[in-house]
């Protein structure tokens, strides 16, 4: 259960996801080809996978770990999110952190990348739509104060 | 003993074969006999036949070589008949025709005759009367168109007015409708440039804050944006 809140926080996004469903898949078909288990756990996969599948278990148990990782993963939520600004690391860190601590520990993210937004975010989870952009406000404050700003 | 026994029984059993045998050839010879005879008849008979059917042949070629002659004759006889009978015919129809035709000649001269006569004195008659109806007419005509005329003074003066009325209102209401036209137009105007007045400016303010906003900025909005979502409940 430990190597498995441990892989959870180190997966924060959907293409990280995606990259652990591959390297899974990798691993399952290595499983029923002769010699090849030996070179794809040593060189094709993460550290993280590495960890996660240990050193000299049997096949059958390496199956069982790789179904339950799957499941886990297909169960992972996903928070919808553009972003004015090119996202670095320490971004989606910071953003992750605060979403599983206050929305739920399941959390990754997809994020794009949308600059006429201005600033702001838009939030879509679990059908619920949330736009706080500063495109949308300004838009208001135009709409709103259209006369007053002419009359200045 | 028996060598002599069976010597002559064999020689006995020769003659009564031979004489069976001479028996048998008689029989034969005799039926061949009666067989070319009974040919000879058949030939006769065959021969005969083919002369009776030659003969009918013949008679029944004379019979209607006889009949072909009578019907001919007999045609010919009628077609000179007919012949006759329609020169008769022919000249006494000629005859009837042509004194028809002077009848119903003089016939029609007479009609014409009077039928011209009837004319003249009905156009005479027709003549007498016009000149006396044009006399009395003439003087409606006068008094009708005295009348006319008068009515047709008082109905122009009536239309000029009303024409004139209508025209007048028709000139207001373009008038008014130009008016109209050129207000929404100047309001449509104004408000177009306002718009892109707004758009202008907007787009300004966009362009300023989006190059003013640094990471940090950005940063602290998204998370003021997340913060306000849970709140107001995205769970």
């Amino acid at each position: 259960m430990q190597n498995y809140s441990k892989i959870i926080e180190l997966i924060k996004t959907v293409e990280e996801r995606n990259e652990l469903y591959s390297e899974i898949d990798l691993v399952s078909q290595a499983l029923f080809r002769e010699g090849e288990l030996k070179n794809v756990l040593e060189n094709q996969i993460s550290i993280v996978l590495k960890d996660y599948i240990g050193e000299g278990n049997a096949r059958e148990l390496i199956s069982d770990k790789l179904s339950e990782l799957k499941k886990l993963l297909d169960g992972l939520e996903i928070v919808k999110l553009n972003l004015a600004f090119e996202h670095s690391e320490s971004t989606v860190d910071k953003i992750i952190a605060y979403l599983r601590k206050n929305l739920s520990e399941k959390i990754i993210l997809e994020i794009h990348y949308e600059p006429n937004i201005l600033g702001g975010v838009i939030f879509e989870f679990k059908g619920i739509y949330r736009d706080y952009t500063l495109k949308t406000k300004l838009e208001e404050v135009f709409k709103n104060k259209k006369e007053k700003l002419f009359t200045l | 003993m028996a060598e002599i026994f069976l010597t002559y029984t064999l020689l006995t059993s020769i003659f009564l074969l031979s004489g069976v045998l001479i028996i048998v050839v008689q029989y034969l010879f005799n039926s061949l006999k009666k067989n070319h005879m009974y040919q000879k008849d058949i030939d006769r008979i065959s021969k005969d036949i083919l002369n009776h059917n030659q003969e009918m042949i013949d008679h029944a070629r004379l019979k209607a070589q006889e009949i072909i002659a009578t019907a001919s004759e007999k045609a010919n006889e009628i077609i000179s008949n007919t012949e006759t009978f329609s020169a008769d015919i022919q000249m006494s129809t000629d005859q009837v025709v042509s004194e028809i035709k002077e009848s119903q000649k003089q016939e029609f001269n007479k009609a014409r005759d009077l039928l011209l006569n009837q004319y003249k004195t009905f156009l005479e008659e027709i003549y007498k009367d016009n000149i006396n109806l044009f006399k009395s007419v003439s003087k409606d005509i006068e008094e009708a168109a005295v009348s006319e005329i008068k009515s047709f003074r008082s109905v122009l003066e009536k239309e000029t007015l009303e024409s004139q009325k209508i025209v007048g209102e028709k000139i207001e209401g373009e008038y008014r409708q130009a008016e109209q036209e050129i207000e929404d137009f100047k309001n449509k105007e104004l408000a177009r440039l306002h718009d892109n007045f707004y758009k202008i400016t907007q787009r300004a303010i966009e362009l300023a804050i989006g190059k003013s906003l640094d990471r940090g900025l950005h940063e602290d909005l998204v998370m003021d944006g997340l913060k306000e979502a849970i709140e107001k409940g995205a769970d």
